[in-house]
């Protein structure tokens, strides 16, 4: 909790009344309206690629098929909530894809080799995840790695692990109970999807109305700022890895439901799918900006790409090209919609930070 | 802060367990797979293992109708093998005049992808579905929903599930491993060290070419295994790997490496330390660039797998099925050796 530039303020010293009004103050009025408009675009877009892949395939609208794409947005939808939250502070984590693997190759090895119950072993995975992304928070926080460095790191350190749990080999036989848990059918409604649809509601109550998800957009609008308001901007940080590496373990726990199987390596490509969903829903990776529903429609857009592309029957190859376009296209109507605001903001600050230093 | 989001996701998952009796495992509910008379469940003798030559004679020619879809989900075409079970498949289809189409995925790790790419196969009504699994469970639920709907269901190389009912067409990858062995055997009547790199830990070909090639080496008593590493598919790694056996065991006779992609990085190895020629070095799957080796003199031979005609087969499978006919639950496909005898029969492409 020291933040050496800064000159020592004693955050006792303000009224946490007066900095919640300022906060509410600023916030508001500057950051609404613009997120409205971007979150309409987002959607807008959704519903014509939706469209337009209707009506080039039939089969791509019936509900079958829309569930199947509910069904491979979900743990893309789940990681990307967690990477949403640590975008907002400004941070990145790309350990996510390792946790998952990790988090899905240990409790799967509890179920089959230690006979440890599917519900326990959940508990298992869920708590490792948490551990793990905590890990990466102290990373970031006590030794003041930046958030790249660190998760770079780790991302590495958590793939050997899981290498190691089983010396690289799958465990096949995961217990008909677990993958019950989590990859079944609830009056036609795969559980996948009533699970992402309870942490996303989880996670926008925890962003929008809770002490802590305000703490979470200060540290990212101006960690600097948040800081002498008060906030505790190193404990927030640890928080949100914590909770990026628990939904990643939750994500590798329903990879390892949809496979039967837990591999040492199926996280990994959620990684850049997970952080181009929140990208794509408006998480602006300069901080301070993210939306719940915004990485949802991201991750039901990339879904809905693998999915129409094939019953178009693109190759995969040009598949990843159709898929980095609609990033690059989203990300620069986003800032279009905004009149660049970014680049604006951005050097305004720089320049109120020198003041400040100097 | 943290304690929130955990205890939130505690409850959620102690309200799906709770759920669990509602839950059911497909979308439509429990409704029963069994009790099908003239599916393709019971047309597959799953105890049964017949060579594709056998099974083309006493089938005979397979034939399509032009309103039957045959769906190959595959793995990543950047290795070039599954591009030649691709072209077996889709020529086969071409020949016999049925409907086809291929899935393929972005690379060896994209599991979850190739479930939803299969998924959506199936969606779009495929008469039959024919997969080259990643993992070796990971499409079994597609697989299940398949053969419940009297789809039938063939394996391509690699993976031989566990689903009941499903035809894998493919060789043996213990044979292979013994193959090796076998060849390595009549080439040192002498005996001495040998070597092997093995595949990725994870991959049931490594797994069970190595325990092939073990059990081979193990049938001639003048021969000792003194080493066997892995190098994870990856030819750089082999290269490593191999140079440092070498060093550590001069007296080396003989390599075994599990892919010839890694057995390109073995050669090299070899090469360094002037031994081309000198130390056997046998690869495994017969791509082009191995032959290329092979007719230069600095591989000694390949266990060639036939991609091709697994792909041709895995549609005649599938057409015998759709016509009613029994298959076998194992259609081999064998590998065999390629060395500087034959090299020059196989010019292009793979068998």
């Amino acid at each position: 909790m020291s933040q050496p530039t800064l000159p020592k303020h004693d955050a006792g010293e303000h009224d946490p009344k007066t900095v919640n009004q300022q906060q509410d103050a600023t916030a508001k009025p500057r950051t609404r309206p613009t997120l409205n408009l971007q979150a309409l675009g987002i959607y807008i877009a959704a519903v014509v690629i939706f469209l337009i892949f209707g009506m080039l395939n039939g089969n791509f609208l019936t509900a079958g098929n829309l569930r199947d794409i509910a069904i491979s947005a979900s743990v893309n939808a789940i990681i990307g909530l967690g990477i949403t939250f640590v975008v907002i502070t400004g941070g990145i984590d790309l350990a996510v894809g390792s946790i998952a693997s990790f988090v899905g190759i240990v409790s799967a090895t509890l179920m089959v080799n230690a006979g440890t119950s599917p519900f326990l072993a959940l508990l298992a995975g869920i708590a490792l995840g948490l551990v793990c992304g905590a890990l990466n928070g102290v990373l970031i926080t006590k030794l003041k790695l930046p958030p790249f460095i660190a998760t770079l790191g780790t991302m590495s350190i958590y793939q050997g692990c899981a290498y190691v749990v089983t010396n690289g080999r799958p465990v096949y036989n995961v217990p008909k109970d677990f993958v019950f848990m989590l990859n079944s059918y609830i009056g036609g409604v795969p559980v996948a999807v009533i699970l992402v649809a309870v942490l996303a509601a989880l996670c926008w109550l925890l962003l929008r109305r809770t002490v802590f998800g305000q703490n979470v957009i200060a540290t990212g609008g101006s960690e600097e700022t948040a800081w002498l308001s008060g906030v505790r901007v190193d404990r927030v940080k640890i928080a949100v890895y914590a909770l990026s590496g628990m939904l990643a373990g939750v994500g590798g726990l329903v990879i390892v439901a949809r496979i039967n199987a837990a591999q040492t390596d199926a996280g990994s490509p959620y990684l850049l799918t997970a952080i181009a969903s929140a990208v794509i829903g408006g998480a602006n990776l300069m901080g301070g900006e993210g939306r719940i529903a915004g990485t949802l429609v991201g991750a039901l857009i990339l879904g809905a790409l693998t999915n129409g592309l094939v019953l178009l029957n693109v190759p995969s190859f040009y598949e990843q090209i159709v898929t980095g376009l609609v990033v690059v296209i989203a990300v620069a109507l986003d800032q279009g919609s905004k009149g660049w605001p970014m680049m604006k903001k951005r050097s305004r600050e720089k320049s109120e930070k020198k003041e400040v230093t100097a | 802060m943290n304690k929130i989001p955990k205890a939130a996701t505690q409850i959620a998952a102690a309200a799906a367990v709770a759920l669990l009796a509602a839950c059911s495992a497909t979308p439509e509910g429990s409704s029963g797979q069994s009790g099908q008379a003239a599916g393709p469940v019971s047309l597959v003798d799953a105890a049964t293992k017949t060579p594709i030559k056998e099974l083309t004679a006493s089938l005979g020619a397979p034939a399509g109708s032009a309103d039957t879809k045959l769906c190959y989900i595959t793995r990543t075409l950047s290795n070039e093998f599954w591009g030649f079970e691709r072209d077996g498949f889709e020529a086969e289809a071409k020949k016999l005049g049925v409907k086809y189409q291929t899935f393929d995925v972005t690379d060896e790790s994209s599991i979850t992808e190739q479930l939803d790419k299969a998924k959506s196969a199936a969606n779009q009504g495929c008469s039959a579905l024919l997969a080259s699994p990643i993992s070796a469970t990971g499409l079994d639920t597609v697989f299940n929903d398949a053969l419940a709907k009297n789809t039938p269901v063939i394996i391509l190389n690699d993976a031989k599930g566990t689903v009941p009912g499903t035809v894998y067409v493919g060789p043996d990858a213990k044979t292979i491993g013994q193959t090796a062995a076998d060849y390595i055997a009549a080439k040192l009547p002498e005996g001495g060290k040998v070597a092997m790199i093995e595949g990725d830990p994870g991959s049931s070909n490594a797994l069970n070419r190595g325990e092939g090639f073990k059990a081979g080496v193990a049938k001639h008593s003048n021969m000792q295994l003194v080493a066997s590493q892995t190098a994870k598919w990856d030819q750089t790694k082999a290269q490593e790997i191999a140079s440092a056996m070498l060093t550590a065991n001069p007296d080396i006779k003989a390599f075994y490496s599990q892919n010839d992609g890694m057995a390109l990085g073995v050669s090299a190895a070899i090469a360094a330390k002037n031994l081309t020629g000198k130390v056997l070095l046998v690869g495994t799957d017969g791509i082009p660039q191995a032959k290329k080796e092979i007719q230069a003199g600095t591989m000694t031979a390949t266990v060639s797998e036939q991609p091709t005609t697994e792909g041709a087969s895995g549609v005649d499978a599938a057409l015998w099925l759709l016509a009613g006919k029994k298959v076998p639950g194992w259609v081999d496909v064998p590998a065999f050796i390629i060395d500087s005898a034959n090299v020059g029969q196989y010019p292009t492409g793979m068998p």
